[in-house]
């Protein structure tokens, strides 16, 4: 099915539905309208518990598949989301930022960047920042997830700047060092394998087999970059011998 | 050109001073050239953060009385732009301008199209931008500058109306210093600029895969097909070349360009191809004088950009910041396959 039909299918189970499952817990009788006016009063006030925040949340994200009928309230849905990024309930917190990254939300990625460079500052944890950020190809990041890269120890924060480095050309050669740097944690590796596939497919083969024919590399590794191989098309015995697959 | 570090906070507020006072128009073309793609101030910045910073910019000028001067800009905004701060500093130069474009009411009506379901507050007087509520919103920008043209319609009374919006940059004239770059195609053959656009007559559009904005490099490479479909049914003889060349040749890899190009319907041949340098971009950059700037690890902004070329090399003609059809540079192409032949 392609998107324009599914949306078209999404709009018209949501409609059918009075508005939608989230919008369930409003009174029957509201129309759509209604109902995000009221969710957008809530997922903007503080005093609103949590729960009834995040409720309201996702009953706005939801609203946002029906296209023109919600396009009305998209600015204020956005300032709304800008507060509850900054609020001091962390899941609140988390789900109002992964919204607004698939936005591409500058705001968002303004306060992900300030939070890696200060941690006073920061709005979450490292790794999940890193792991917002990794989404978009245009964050400009590619820097900072290097000097993240350079000064953390931490397996799941290294593993999302590699992840981030996944969209940077310039990171090839870096990427390639740790996916066959034995003293790195594994799942750095396998994550570097993954960003250097996506970036250099050829570069990735040449790596791979070096890692297959390394008798003292762990099993665990060679095992990924077969399996990895394998999906490309590429024979793990004689991967130079291979053709990339369209 | 990716790999740049961004301006300093203080370098930036001192290129930002410069639009203190654009009323001093001495300084007219150094204040334009802030809206070049490449300029400093959004170098290793990601698209978002330049785009918000052109916006205040662009609303700085026009603001300052250089509206006319931003016509191709602000045009280009209005027919293909989706970042609603960039979409409203554009409807609110025409608010400034002496003499809009002809086209101005169906532009606006067709950006209202676009940015609404991406709408949001803009506040187009501050930077960086506060998050919250503002007084208006770039659709709301929009309107309000659609009513004003449609109560103050006037007949163009200045060179700058109704037609083609002027390029201000300085442009390249020819692509005989591009011989000896050596470019690879879709299928990883490789061969010099000379070899490749030698003696033939063609089209060269520039593109890169990871572009967002669905009228610049997806619809571009679109037409790429069909206008080398039309030369072909025309001119089966034509050597022709119809190409693309990616903005972006180290990630623009050659299974990239044969996937992005046969998604969108060409078909490959010695005249239908899409290319990446292979060493450094950066000639082609600026012996074209391309229209693209760079984050920190892909373009961060871009012009539409199409030239033709002629058999001597020399640049006929071009398609910069505007939408263009199949048609009309399929027509152009077979009438300088024709000239030369």
């Amino acid at each position: 099915m392609n998107p324009k039909d599914y949306r078209r299918q999404v709009e018209a189970e949501l409609q059918s539905s009075d508005s939608g499952a989230g919008l369930q817990a409003a009174a029957p009788q509201q129309s759509p309208e209604q109902a995000w006016e009221q969710a957008l009063a809530q997922l903007a006030n503080p005093s609103v518990p949590a729960d009834a925040r995040l409720a309201a949340l996702q009953q706005l994200q939801a609203g946002t598949f029906l296209g023109d009928q919600f396009a009305p309230y998209m600015p204020r849905y956005l300032a709304a989301l800008r507060e509850a990024a900054v609020d001091a309930d962390d899941r609140l917190r988390h789900a109002a930022l992964d919204v607004l990254i698939n936005f591409k939300d500058e705001f968002a990625r303004q306060r992900l960047v300030e939070g890696l460079r200060t941690s006073e500052r920061a709005l979450v944890p490292p790794a999940a920042a890193l792991g917002l950020l990794a989404r978009d190809d245009h964050a400009s990041v590619g820097e900072l997830a290097r000097d993240m890269l350079a000064r953390s120890d931490d397996a799941h924060v290294r593993a999302q700047a590699v992840r981030v480095l996944g969209a940077d050309p310039q990171s090839k050669s870096l990427l390639s060092d740790i996916m066959k740097d034995k003293g790195e944690f594994r799942e750095v590796r396998r994550a570097s394998a993954a960003a250097l596939w996506r970036l250099d497919p050829g570069r990735f083969e040449s790596d791979a087999t070096d890692i297959l024919q390394d008798s003292s590399d762990y099993p665990e590794i060679k095992a990924t970059i077969s399996g990895a191989l394998e999906r490309a098309g590429v024979s793990p015995e004689s991967p130079s011998d291979s053709t990339r697959r369209r | 050109m990716t790999g740049v570090a961004a301006l300093s906070d203080d370098q930036l507020a001192a290129e930002l001073e410069k639009l203190a006072s654009p009323e001093a128009t001495r300084c007219q073309g150094e204040l334009l050239a802030m809206l070049r793609e490449d300029a400093l101030l959004y170098r290793g910045r990601g698209t978002t953060e330049a785009e918000r910073l052109r916006a205040f910019v662009m609303a700085r000028l026009a603001r300052g009385g250089l509206a006319d001067a931003m016509t191709a800009y602000v045009v280009e905004e209005l027919e293909s732009g989706t970042n609603p701060y960039t979409v409203a500093a554009a409807a609110r130069a025409v608010q400034a301008m002496s003499a809009p474009p002809l086209d101005t009411v169906s532009l606006l009506e067709g950006a209202i199209e676009r940015i609404r379901p991406v709408d949001d507050f803009v506040h187009l007087d501050v930077y960086p931008a506060p998050p919250g509520v503002a007084p208006t919103t770039a659709v709301a920008e929009l309107v309000a500058t659609l009513r004003q043209q449609e109560s103050h319609a006037k007949p163009p009374d200045s060179c700058c109306a109704g037609g083609e919006a002027a390029e201000p940059h300085p442009l390249a004239p020819s692509i005989g210093a591009l011989r000896d770059v050596e470019l690879q195609n879709q299928d990883g053959t490789t061969a010099r600029f000379a070899e490749t656009f030698g003696g033939r007559a063609g089209v060269i559009a520039f593109f890169y895969t990871r572009c967002m904005t669905p009228d610049k490099c997806s619809r571009t490479v679109g037409l790429l097909g069909q206008v080398h479909k039309r030369v072909r049914n025309e001119r089966p003889e034509s050597q022709a070349v119809i190409a693309g060349i990616t903005y972006d040749p180290d990630y623009d890899l050659p299974h990239r360009l044969y996937r992005y190009g046969a998604d969108r319907g060409l078909v490959f041949s010695e005249t239908c191809q899409l290319l990446r340098s292979v060493g450094p971009f950066a000639p082609i950059r600026e012996t074209l004088q391309l229209g693209v700037g760079y984050g920190d690890s892909t373009v961060n902004r871009h012009r539409i950009e199409l030239i033709l070329i002629d058999r001597a090399g020399e640049i006929s003609a071009r398609k910069l910041r505007r939408l263009w059809e199949a048609d009309e540079i399929a027509s152009a192409v077979l009438a300088l396959d024709r000239v030369s032949a």
